[in-house]
């Protein structure tokens, strides 16, 4: 037997986080194992413990599964930042920690006194990592923002929906889950460079920047040649067909994507060899681009009778890339995801039963474990009296002068 | 943090946060971001190629007048900074080279379908017997095990089966995506990260093990509001197109708005979230002698758009703010927005993504200079920025086989085929 110990087990990260972004990316850590500590108010509670979905409708800051989604496996501690003693217990936690991230604003840790400079000198060997829309430097510094105009910024609204319409952008906030997967690097690349040189860094990490690498190939090309990429709806140049296709009953979709030639054979297969899919043309890509649009009717009249997951089973059978179009109802039910266990299933103090989704990443010898997300400031008491080393009655009084709201 | 017994890597540690650590980067377009990230982090990352050229090299947009094997641009784009090495692993002798690499090896990336290298006798126990600590990332589609193990993938078939598609899209037409394939990225990184955080568990604890990804999983995380809309409310989530529908009356306002040369991001927030906007919007508007005399007259944070009729909302609102965008180009809207704290934002296309004066004023952008090519390629620099440049875009993409010599010197053997 492997020793099973989770990966980042020891490693103790405070959050100064809000929204996504910051959030998401402590939460993942939590889940291999770090210690996440989240810093939050209820002078201003973070934005997303008042959106929606709240289970069952109720709404209040504990209630809400979208802010119970992206914080999972961490800790609350409500601190009362513009409070003297709330900023001063704020510092001392850092003297405890390995890593502080925040996504804020640029500059509102400065103003708080929580700036990396003020850190430092409590920790010397500290992992900042600064997560805000434009980076600390540069005329739009100081600009508030969220993920579905950055989605818009930084090209990747544009390359979705239709050639014939305005572009649609993905749903929501498509950079809010892009840009963690990237925090989360620099922070263990970080962590492994301090392991083996004992130094601490500070990390600039503007969301913009980390969403852009996502259609660099498109930048590339219009910086070489001036071409503009275009959205080409389930389009692809080099593939045919692709696309979504009609099934039976309502809003039930299958994507079927031929990427190979060898496919094309599968797919003309499983439809039966109707007569119009032998056409010589057809058996390489160039002939199924041409008739890209005759092949999408035809097939769709196929699959309009059918029901998604028989289409899909069909095709995969044959090697051929096909996929239902899972809604929310699908997804719990998916048998690859009940499989894997992605979701699991929490009892949580108000909500009751929710489940909680889990990192992409599974270890072989360090599993992962997701725990369910925090109520606001459920774990004050804990860590004052705790890891902080507050005597009972100086809490209270701290508590009395509303330190902790 | 516990010190327990330590494996470093096989160079010394330099300029990087990963400098130092060697790594192994095998098949296809589903590995490129990974290995991409792991050489920004200072790695030193191998792609390994088969003969001809790995099968990413012939993935679109292509740049006209180049050498075909060199002409990706997506291949340009996602393998900055590698080496490249040329083995053959359908030959013994291109096998047994690799597994005398992989003894040199602190990390792999592959993405053969599971099951594949094992029945090449390259599977992770047989990697260990060369090189015992060893970390491998498998990027798999669905897994590497359970019900969708063995299912082919794309990158809409994964946006399909993740719940993503789903929700994408205008509602009257089929579920769409984005035209830029976007599965493997997030799965890169996933796998980038998942390496890193190996070689920290591992320089902690001498234990190497397994990382395995799920693009679909990845995926999934991206559909966020799906899966928990049902958790909590039993309710299906539906595409809504780039509008925004407010109960209870249903009022909807766009969120993408056409202007005199492209479309702008702008969404009609009611009450406190619009407190700011709508009110610079109002002025701005006036400013230019476009004013709507029912958006002056507004109480702003009472603003309740859901219980504001459709018909009231057009002709109050959304007509004038519509025909006030169409008369300014994007970067009039967005360079006066910043200006009056009106959050308007550019819909940017590529073009619009280069002409943006914040990342040029953060000096993003780096021009790399590649054999195969008259011209520099501009791409995105480092995704996070330190001062020391621990991370850093460290070079153009390598040619087919341009470092056989060196890395195969490096294990005491002559130049390559």
């Amino acid at each position: 037997m492997e020793k099973q110990t989770a990966i980042l087990e020891g490693v103790r990260m405070v959050e100064f986080g809000w929204a996504v972004v910051g959030p998401l990316t402590t939460s993942w850590a939590g889940g291999f194992g770090a210690e996440v500590i989240k810093v939050e108010t209820r002078t201003r509670p973070d934005i997303i413990r008042s959106m929606t979905p709240f289970k069952d409708d109720k709404v209040n800051l504990d209630n809400s599964l979208f802010f119970g989604r992206e914080n999972a496996s961490k800790k609350s501690i409500a601190l009362n930042l513009k409070h003297p003693q709330g900023k001063e217990l704020a510092l001392r936690l850092v003297a405890t920690a390995d890593v502080v991230l925040d996504s804020y604003t640029a500059g509102v840790m400065a103003k708080w006194g929580l700036g990396y400079k003020d850190l430092v000198k409590v920790k010397p060997d500290l992992i900042m990592l600064s997560s805000c829309m434009y980076g600390q430097t540069g005329a739009l510094r100081s600009m508030p923002g969220y993920g579905v105009p950055l989605t818009a910024i930084s090209g990747l609204t544009y390359h979705c929906g239709w050639p014939d319409r305005k572009p649609c952008g993905p749903y929501g906030s498509y950079t809010d889950y892009l840009v963690p997967r990237l925090n989360l690097l620099a922070i263990v690349s970080a962590l492994d460079h301090r392991r083996r040189t004992g130094q601490g860094v500070y990390l600039d990490a503007a969301q913009l920047e980390a969403s852009v690498q996502f259609v660099a190939p498109a930048l590339l090309n219009y910086a070489l040649t001036g071409r503009v990429a275009q959205r080409a709806g389930n389009r692809d140049s080099e593939a045919a067909p692709h696309g979504v296709y009609p099934c039976a009953g309502k809003d039930r979709w299958v994507a079927i994507t031929v990427m190979e030639d060898r496919q094309w054979k599968g797919l003309v297969h499983a439809m039966g060899s109707p007569e119009w899919a032998l056409d010589p043309e057809l058996e390489r890509l160039e002939g199924r681009l041409a008739q890209g649009e005759e092949l999408d009717r035809r097939i769709a009249q196929w699959t309009e009778s059918r029901e998604d997951h028989e289409v899909m089973e069909l095709l995969q059978a044959l090697q051929v890339p096909a996929g239902v179009a899972n809604d929310g109802r699908d997804l719990g039910g998916n048998p690859q995801l009940v499989y894997d266990r992605y979701f699991s299933r929490r009892e949580h103090p108000v909500m009751g039963q929710v489940d909680y989704a889990a990192h992409s990443l599974e270890f072989s010898a360090s599993p992962q474990r997701v725990e369910r997300s925090p109520c606001l400031g459920e774990h004050t008491e804990e860590i004052c009296l705790g890891l902080l080393g507050l005597g009972r009655e100086e809490y209270q009084r701290l508590d009395e002068q509303g330190v902790f709201k | 943090m516990r010190q327990d017994r330590r494996v470093e890597g096989t160079a010394p540690v330099g300029a990087g946060f990963l400098s130092g650590y060697r790594v192994l980067e095998l098949a296809g377009q589903e590995s490129l971001f990974a290995g991409k990230l792991l050489a920004d982090m200072g790695a030193e990352v191998i792609k390994v190629e088969p003969p001809g050229g790995d099968p990413a090299r012939l993935l679109g947009p292509m740049a006209p007048g180049v050498d075909p094997v060199e002409a990706s641009l997506l291949w340009q784009a996602l393998n900055t900074g590698k080496k490249s090495v040329i083995l053959d692993l359908e030959t013994y002798k291109g096998r047994d080279l690799f597994l005398e690499l992989a003894a040199t090896a602190d990390v792999v990336i592959e993405a053969y379908p599971p099951g594949h290298l094992e029945a090449m006798g390259l599977g992770y126990e047989d990697l260990c017997r060369a090189r015992p600590e060893l970390v491998m990332a498998s990027i798999t589609a669905f897994g590497e095990d359970g019900p969708y193990r063995d299912f082919v993938a794309s990158d809409l078939v994964i946006w399909a089966l993740s719940g993503l598609l789903y929700i994408c899209g205008d509602t009257d037409r089929p579920p769409v995506r984005i035209s830029l394939p976007q599965s493997w990225l997030h799965a890169g990184a996933d796998a980038a990260t998942g390496a890193a955080m190996a070689l920290f568990h591992r320089g902690r604890t001498g234990q190497g093990q397994r990382v395995v990804v799920s693009a679909l999983k990845g995926l999934e995380r991206v559909a966020y509001a799906s899966h928990i809309l049902w958790d909590a409310r039993g309710r299906v989530l539906r595409r809504q197109g780039s509008a925004l529908r407010i109960p209870p009356m249903g009022t909807t306002t766009p969120l993408i708005w056409p202007c005199a040369d492209g479309f702008v991001a702008f969404y009609l927030f009611g009450g406190q979230m619009g407190a700011v906007s709508n009110p610079a919007l109002t002025k701005w508007m006036d400013d230019e002698g476009m004013g709507s005399e029912y958006m002056k007259g507004m109480d702003w944070p009472r603003l309740d758009l859901g219980r504001t009729p459709q018909e009231e909302a057009d002709k109050g609102i959304v007509e004038p703010v519509a025909a006030f965008f169409a008369g300014h180009t994007q970067r009039q809207l967005w360079d006066e927005g910043v200006k009056r704290r009106v959050m308007v934002y550019p819909v940017n296309d590529a073009s619009g993504v280069l002409a943006e004066a914040q990342l040029k004023e953060r000096g993003f952008w780096v021009r790399l200079a590649h054999p195969a090519f008259e011209q520099e390629l501009t791409l995105p620099g480092p995704f996070v920025k330190t001062e020391d440049g621990l991370c850093l875009v460290r070079g153009a993409a390598p040619t087919l086989g341009q470092h056989n010599q060196e890395v195969l010197a490096s294990l005491g053997l002559e130049g390559g085929r």
